[in-house]
């Protein structure tokens, strides 16, 4: 009889606890994302001039490599990677503190790090190692002490605070979710989530205040919170939400929107794409993504809860926090529900960047799930 | 893990939950409960209409050759919107907007960085408008900035229309140009039904061009188009495409041969004028006369059977092209200015002058029928009676002679005698000292009423607008004791004269003191009597001709009143008239008999002119020369009327003028008005058309080498060995051209040996 408590698992055995569905999900999201990609940049095309596929090209090309990466996340481990956390964070700060002096900006915001030929934001591969360090730092113990929860602060606002002088707002509050989430995961008690969501509310008030944030980035915040304050900044919010609407329930067909083929919807490839998945495939098109895009996170979850190692867990909730905020952003940006901030649909927006973070982020899921037993093993 | 792990990973869940819940209810609200309504806004976003401007009518001269029509020019406009949106400091937008001039400088228009400037500031255009920079730009511009959108933002070329003369600077005052509709004319203009205005539209500002605006003016089309959030046209929606109505076509009565005839006769006689030197006036020995100055002078050709203006020409004139895309400041200010003689004064209807002699006929109409002739101390109209040259009021009883009280003693030009004047000689030498005897008689006979001259002249249409269909025209003014008193009421300063005195009345007779008229009622006086008395409301347009032909409306003699004239009176005047050019001691003799005074042998045996001439002494200035004819004499078709400021006798300047220009239109002699492209070909060919002329003839070694087939490709002239020279299209025959020249010269020659 073999030992069901104690089975071998050696190495070649953790293929067999590789969750399928885990990149089932992200490789049909991220498809879907190509795909709609492809109708947001392919322009009008005439018998003169074929539709544009330099936009398909390269993200169908960056979803492949991202495959690999998730796959080389996943096998190179979670665990493995712990004793390189703090090399990884600082290695982070530099290239933060890089992009800031020889950076290149982008509609205002310095984010931007070229490397010969190719171009990525270190702000989005940050936020892996921000999961990361916070997972390992609080991963130290249960029930974290005020000390461990300064600390914990310092570590998130150190990248937080590079960022802002970029400025990127959205990527900043993609950071705060993904504190926020694993505080709330790691057991940080009531009180001191009470006392960090004043501090929040301060510190954004603060921001606000000082020059810190371009004035169109105030001013698209001012647009949510004051309706129809500035016809400009509203045009964004107009546009969207008139494609959205004008997908109805089933959709104006691919390729068929008019709002994205006039290209109404500034930014529609990567910030707004959820408005040509809505407006080219309506409501059922709409609802089918994000419910993929939840069946994913359900997965996600449901990783974590069957981790058996805090690190683990705590990294399950960190991606988790990670892509619920962006999804949910994003979406609500483009629906009209939360202010416009620039965040990409993980997976599905143009942008190798964030493509490759995110499918970094779920292969360290994986790995999660593929050596949930290997503490068993170790005990 | 442990539970507590497990409970705040649920929580994380519910909140995932709820936030999904969130989305899929606004997605529900957005896409299915108020879908229709975004619809609608999504059809309706992606179109823009765009009006498209209907071409404006043309206009065209008696014989439907085309004087204004329209082309298409390149114009460089800069977006305020993209300009602002670049955010350029103060230096950084000055080096542009050098750069840019540069550019268009360099294209061959010429504009100067404070322009653009004051173009940009043009408060009539809103902020995401394209504002016009320059018009006429090269062609190449608008590859130079569309390359270069980075460093040049919100600068465009594009194509607009605009008003072409083919005849350059022809008829320019009567023509009138057209410019951008201002906030006042916006509000005070009703334009006619379905021609709405819109700022900045390009209305008539002047000449024809104002009067038949709603005629001219098309009913302007529509264009939809899909464009992008950039506003980059798309796709054209062709099933809503409405065509724009063009303007309809006014045909002028001009003749554009005459015009160009006369036109330039009159501005070759003004220079001529200007280098005669002063003479000696004959009334003050000793003293020199005010200069030739000649700063303008007009003359006006009508039909005297309809009243339809045959030529209008004010000198100086003006190039209309200069309003194209509007006047630069610095050229409204020299069109504008006083020192420059005012181009843009339009003297044939706004000019006011004294009439001197010519005013004679009426003075003679008033004495006639007034039964002056034979009453009192005046002899009857045929009786001889010798004019000693100088004239005693008779108020002034017995005086003497030699030193007269001041205001007694009225005198001919250069105080010259006359024997045997009756009425006909009276006009034929024109006697000053005959009309000076009727002017007094009528003012102190009480038998005759007091303004009987002013109201002969009147009745001709002098002192009254003609009701010609041309914008800002002047009355001029017939001096009575009333009107003279009513002045001086009104206005003391201005006018301080109040009373009225025998001195007045015969200075008036001879068309002096106050008496002032416009070249344009002058000749319609004239035309009134060469037709037996029929005063027409002269007309410049005939017809205004729809596109597809059909007429929309046809102006025909227009009368306005009808002059009472005595068969016994009219061929005494006639018979004067003609004796003006025909007889021998007529003061247009020489004019219309030999050609010292630059006049001509006139063929007054086919063609009987009746003339007046007219010398008005302006107080510190050499007199003006006046000319008023009609012809032929006994069923006249051309009334004229040259006048001419500062230019010394009627006799020596005017008449001439009118002689030379009668001659050829008498004659069908009147040379083809060039059109300004030939005209421009003609000049740029000259030089080519002489190196062939040269190389032909064989006295030199050099090759034709002037065959510049690169400026084939530019449209620049262009010879070939055959000696045809092509010039934008138009081909020069070098031939005609070098035969043309030498022939001036060869005139030159003769005349010189001739002395």
């Amino acid at each position: 009889m073999v030992d069901l408590r104690r089975p071998d698992y050696d190495r070649p055995r953790m293929l067999r606890h590789v969750d399928l569905a885990l990149p089932l999900l992200t490789v049909m999201v991220a498809l879907i994302g190509v795909v709609m990609v492809y109708s947001a940049t392919r322009g009008p095309a005439t018998e003169i001039r074929p539709a544009e596929t330099f936009h398909l090209v390269r993200q169908a090309r960056l979803a492949g490599l991202g495959v690999l990466a998730m796959v080389a996340a996943g096998w190179f481990g979670h665990r493995r990677l712990h004793r390189f956390v703090p090399l990884v964070y600082l290695g982070m700060l530099g290239l933060f503190g890089a992009v800031l002096l020889v950076g290149t900006e982008v509609k205002g915001a310095r984010a931007w790090l070229q490397f010969g030929g190719i171009q990525f934001q270190p702000s989005e591969f940050g936020k892996v190692v921000l999961i990361l360090a916070l997972a390992a730092w609080l991963a130290r113990g249960d029930e974290p002490s005020a000390p461990r929860v300064v600390v914990a602060v310092l570590l998130a606002a150190a990248p937080v605070g590079l960022i802002i002088l970029q400025p990127d707002l959205g990527t900043v509050l993609v950071y705060g979710a993904i504190a926020a989430g694993m505080a709330l995961v790691a057991g940080v008690k009531g009180r001191h989530l009470f006392i960090l969501g004043l501090l929040l509310v301060t510190g954004l008030v603060g921001v606000l205040q000082s020059d810190v944030l371009e004035e169109y980035q105030v001013r698209r915040l001012l647009v949510f919170v004051a309706d129809e304050s500035d016809t400009r900044a509203n045009y964004n919010l107009e546009q969207a939400q008139v494609a959205i609407g004008n997908g109805g329930l089933t959709g104006r067909g691919l390729f068929q929107g008019t709002q994205n083929n006039s290209a109404l919807v500034p930014e529609q490839q990567t910030d707004f794409i959820f408005t040509v998945v809505a407006e080219e495939t309506g409501f059922v098109g709409g609802a089918a993504l994000l419910g993929l895009v939840g069946l994913l996170l359900l997965r996600i979850w449901r990783i974590g809860q069957m981790a058996d190692d805090r690190f683990g867990l705590l990294i399950s909730a960190g991606v988790f926090s990670m892509l619920l905020f962006q999804v949910f952003q994003s979406v609500g940006m483009a629906t009209g529900i939360m202010p416009i901030t620039g965040i990409p649909f993980p997976l599905v927006s143009y942008g190798g960047s964030s493509l490759l973070t995110t499918f970094v982020s779920i292969g360290l899921v994986q790995s999660v799930h593929m050596r949930r037993h290997e503490h068993l093993a170790r005990a | 893990m442990n539970e507590a792990s497990r409970y705040r990973m649920r929580l994380l869940a519910i909140i995932g939950l709820s936030m999904f819940v969130v989305l899929g209810a606004r997605l529900w609200y957005l896409q299915v409960m108020t879908s229709e309504q975004a619809a609608v806004t999504a059809r309706s976003n992606i179109t823009r209409v765009i009006s498209v401007p209907a071409p404006r009518g043309r206009i065209l001269d008696v014989k439907g050759r085309t004087l204004v029509g329209n082309r298409l020019t390149t114009v460089l406009t800069m977006n305020r919107y993209e300009l602002s949106q670049a955010e350029l400091g103060g230096d950084e937008l000055l080096d542009m907007l050098t750069e840019i001039a540069i550019e268009i400088n360099r294209s061959g228009s010429l504009v100067k960085v404070v322009n653009v400037q004051r173009a940009l500031e043009d408060p009539s255009y809103g902020l995401y408008d394209d504002v016009p920079i320059a018009h006429d730009v090269g062609e190449d511009l608008l590859v130079f900035f569309g390359e270069r959108p980075e460093r040049f933002p919100g600068v465009r070329v594009a194509e607009a229309t605009v008003r072409s003369y083919l005849y350059g600077n022809l008829a320019t005052h009567l023509l009138g140009w057209v410019g951008s509709i201002n906030d006042r004319e916006l509000q005070s203009r009703r334009p006619p039904v379905g021609k709405e205005y819109r700022l900045r539209d390009q209305i008539g500002k002047s000449g024809v061009e104002l009067m038949f605006e709603d005629d001219l003016r098309g009913v302007a089309g529509r264009k939809v188009v899909e464009v992008d959030r950039l506003g980059e046209i798309q796709r054209e929606r062709d099933d809503l495409y409405l065509a724009p109505i063009p303007g309809a076509d006014l045909v002028l009565s001009i003749d554009v041969d005459v015009q160009f005839l006369v036109e330039t006769e009159l501005e070759r006689t003004i220079y001529r004028a200007r280098a005669a030197a002063p003479e000696a006036d004959p009334d003050r020995p000793g003293q020199v006369s005010p200069a030739f100055d000649a700063p303008g002078g007009a003359v006006v050709i009508l039909d005297p059977r309809n009243g339809d203006v045959v030529a209008m020409a004010s000198f100086p004139s003006y190039d209309l092209n200069m309003s194209i895309g509007g006047f630069a400041p610095e050229q409204w200010a020299v069109l504008n200015d006083p020192a420059n003689d005012l181009p843009m004064f339009n003297r044939a209807i706004q000019g006011e002058y004294a009439p001197g002699s010519t005013f004679k006929l009426f003075t003679a109409h008033a004495a006639w029928h007034e039964g002056v002739f034979g009453v009192g101390a005046i002899p009857r109209a045929d009786e001889l009676w010798d004019d000693p040259g100088a004239y005693i009021l008779r108020g002034c009883g017995d005086v003497d002679p030699r030193d007269p009280p001041p205001g007694c003693r009225y005198r001919n030009a250069g105080e010259k005698p006359y024997e045997d004047v009756d009425l006909i000689r009276s006009l034929t030498v024109s006697s000053d000292v005959y009309y000076y005897r009727i002017g007094e008689s009528i003012y102190i006979n009480p038998e005759h009423p007091d303004t009987a001259i002013q109201d002969a002249a009147r009745s001709y249409g002098l002192g009254l607008e003609t009701g010609i269909t041309l914008p800002f025209e002047q009355d001029g003014y017939l001096p009575t004791p009333a009107n003279r008193r009513q002045r001086n009421e009104e206005n003391p300063v201005a006018f301080p004269e109040w009373g009225w005195s025998t001195g007045d009345n015969v200075i008036t007779a001879i068309g002096q003191g106050e008496v002032l008229v416009t070249p344009l009622q002058l000749a319609n006086a004239f035309a009134t009597f060469a037709n037996g008395g029929v005063r027409h409301a002269p007309n410049v347009v005939t017809r205004v001709v729809a596109r597809d032909g059909t007429v929309v409306r046809q102006f025909g003699p227009r009368v306005l009143s009808e002059v009472e004239m005595d068969p016994g009176f009219r061929w005494r005047v006639l018979e004067g008239l003609s004796g003006v050019t025909a007889d021998e001691e007529g003061t247009a003799y020489k004019a219309f008999n030999s050609t010292v005074t630059g006049g001509i042998k006139f063929p007054l045996e086919r063609f009987q002119v009746g003339g007046k001439t007219g010398t008005a002494e302006v107080r510190g200035k050499a007199d003006t020369s006046l000319f008023a004819a009609f012809g032929p004499l006994r069923e006249p078709t051309h009334a004229v009327v040259a006048i001419l400021e500062e230019a010394g006798f009627g006799s020596r300047v005017a008449a001439p003028l009118v002689a030379r220009i009668l001659e050829q239109v008498f004659e069908g002699t009147v040379p083809e008005a060039p059109l300004a492209a030939v005209r421009y070909a003609r000049s740029a060919a000259l030089p080519l058309c002489l190196e062939w002329y040269e190389w032909r003839s064989g006295n030199t070694l050099d090759r034709l080498d002037a065959a510049d087939p690169s400026s084939a490709e530019t449209g620049g002239p262009e010879l070939d060995a055959s000696g045809t020279v092509r010039v934008r299209g138009i081909r020069v025959d070098c031939d005609d051209l070098v035969d043309e020249v030498l022939a001036v010269f060869e005139d030159r020659a003769e005349t010189g040996a001739g002395g």
